[in-house]
């Protein structure tokens, strides 16, 4: 269980005025959970989901996972960035063995783990490719396949979509999702994208900006496993999507 | 539980955009073949017409590099001589300059404290130093070796420092989220990311360090090559004196073909 308690973060960039980027936030994170993070930008949902990864140290108030306090990058969690962050000298092979290496693992061992979990993305093939041989969407997929293979309990996802065109970014979706509901693990995922936050979500978490900080917890009470179509025909889906803009609207109205 | 599914799927791979159509290999050299020819026709022409003694014809100085190759052989003596301080100078600079640039692009205090060094040097000509440091360090080789040092660690060190500075932040984020240590960024992160300009950097100090070894010989200090090409000028042996700058010129250019194909092989994934 992650859980964050009093959070807050504040940092002066260079000739600038102190920025709060997050305020008292408090968050309850079960395992195995699919929580999505939506908000306007400047809300700090990156600096959130940066802090429970370790990356970012926020200046008041713990983060704990099981128990255990987070004071740095830590072996709990594994993130996915926006914009893919993969070695353009390294195969699909290393970049998906990269954070196994980093561990320590052994040649073979390594090798083997990474083709499990290349396959499991759908690159099979791709194995001796360099990175810009590869779509935008595929280049995700090592990506992701890089941060499943540490198989830690936690996901970070940086919203790992965002660089995506609009149809990639629905097929990766809902290729994520099957990929998570055959291999549960607890992911923070952040979004700015209210459809991908309610059809992903177990939880949509809500953040408003300046200072940043949680306004509500959505429950997304859509069964598992999720067929994506399906989803967004019922009913709870347009819902929660015209709910979530709403409340985005009114947080608009206020700063514009 | 596992979900494969095809990648033939997702959308294809994006291309890179050719600017020139590419040539086939027999004609990139026949087209070279048909430069050179060009050129080596003005040459004859125009030294026939200038009917002097100190422009040798294309045709003579082929000859006379024949010659001092393979029939008297008295190039290679001279040629040892001066790449015995290439040989030292290039690698010296090269073991100061990377790490230097490396610690430049790394930590601001290097970066501060050699600064104004870096600045000043690569504006200062080196050539009017060659006197201070001959009287400095006396008429052996190890003048030669400093002045092939200075010509070339400037070029290495500032092209290492800005590599390294144009690596890709998120990556060392990256990096650092699965547990990398300072070690392990430097090797797995800042240096392959770096090594294409770290190769710039190599083949420009190469060309200035074989610069800077012709140039001390021919302007205070005669030995090797530069006093084989001043002895030629003394006794008008113009075909001589073209030939063998020609042969320097011919190893520049290996040595510049050298460090390509090692570019090459490291770069693969460009």
């Amino acid at each position: 269980m992650i859980s964050i308690k009093d959070v807050s973060h504040r940092y002066t960039a260079k000739g600038r005025e102190e920025t709060v980027a997050l305020s008292n936030v408090n968050l309850e994170i079960e395992d195995n959970e699919f929580v999505t993070i939506i908000g306007p930008s400047g809300c700090g949902k990156t600096t959130l989901m940066r802090a429970v990864g370790g990356l970012v140290q926020p200046t008041e108030g713990e983060i704990t996972i099981d128990g255990q306090r987070v004071t740095g990058p830590h072996q709990q969690a594994a993130v996915v960035f926006q914009n893919f962050a993969l070695l353009p000298w390294a195969s699909i092979l290393d970049n998906v063995a990269f954070g196994l290496e980093l561990q320590g693992m052994g040649k073979a061992d390594r090798i083997a783990k990474a083709e499990q979990y290349i396959k499991r993305v759908g690159l099979s093939g791709f194995e001796r490719k360099y990175p810009r041989e590869l779509s935008g969407g595929m280049q995700q997929r090592v990506g992701l396949a890089r941060a499943l293979a540490v198989e830690t309990p936690i996901l970070l996802m940086d919203e790992p979509f965002g660089a995506l065109d609009q149809q990639t970014r629905r097929y990766m979706q809902e290729e994520l999702i099957q990929i998570w509901e055959g291999d549960r693990r607890t992911v923070i995922f952040v979004t700015h994208d209210m459809e991908e936050a309610v059809l992903l979500g177990d939880k949509v978490v809500l953040m408003s900006a300046r200072p940043g900080k949680i306004e509500e917890v959505i429950d997304v009470d859509i069964a598992r496993p999720r067929d994506p179509e399906a989803v967004e025909r019922s009913e709870v889906f347009a819902e929660k999507k015209e709910y979530l803009w709403r409340r985005l609207r009114e947080m608009y109205q206020v700063t514009a | 539980m596992t979900t494969a599914v095809a990648a033939s799927r997702a959308l294809p791979a994006t291309r890179r955009v050719e600017l020139r159509k590419p040539l086939p290999t027999w004609k990139v050299w026949l087209v070279r073949a048909f430069a050179v020819a060009l050129f080596a026709i003005f040459w004859e022409a125009g030294a026939n017409l200038a009917d002097s003694l100190l422009i040798p014809t294309f045709s003579s100085t082929m000859v006379a590099l024949w010659e001092t190759t393979f029939v008297t052989g008295e190039i290679w003596g001279p040629l040892a001589i001066s790449n015995l301080s290439f040989l030292l100078g290039y690698p010296i600079a090269v073991i100061v300059a990377v790490p230097l640039g490396l610690a430049m692009a790394r930590w601001k205090r290097f970066d501060k404290a050699f600064s104004p060094i870096v600045a000043v040097s690569l504006a200062l000509p080196i050539a009017p130093l060659i006197p201070v440091v001959l009287i400095a360090m006396g008429l052996g080789i190890t003048p030669r070796i400093f002045i092939i040092f200075l010509f070339a660690w400037v070029f290495i060190a500032t092209n290492v420092r800005a590599g390294v500075r144009a690596v890709d932040k998120p990556l060392i984020e990256m990096a650092s989220s699965f547990g990398a240590s300072e070690r392990v960024i430097w090797w797995k992160i800042l240096i392959p990311g770096a090594t294409p300009a770290i190769m710039t950097g190599l083949r420009t100090g190469l060309g200035r360090a074989f610069a800077g070894m012709v140039i001390v010989e021919l302007i205070m200090l005669p030995v090797g090559i530069g006093a084989l090409m001043l002895d030629y000028r003394g006794f008008f042996q113009a075909d001589l004196l073209y030939a063998t700058t020609i042969a320097v010129v011919i190893e520049a250019v290996v040595l510049a073909m050298l460090m390509q194909r090692l570019e090459r092989r490291l770069l693969k994934w460009k």
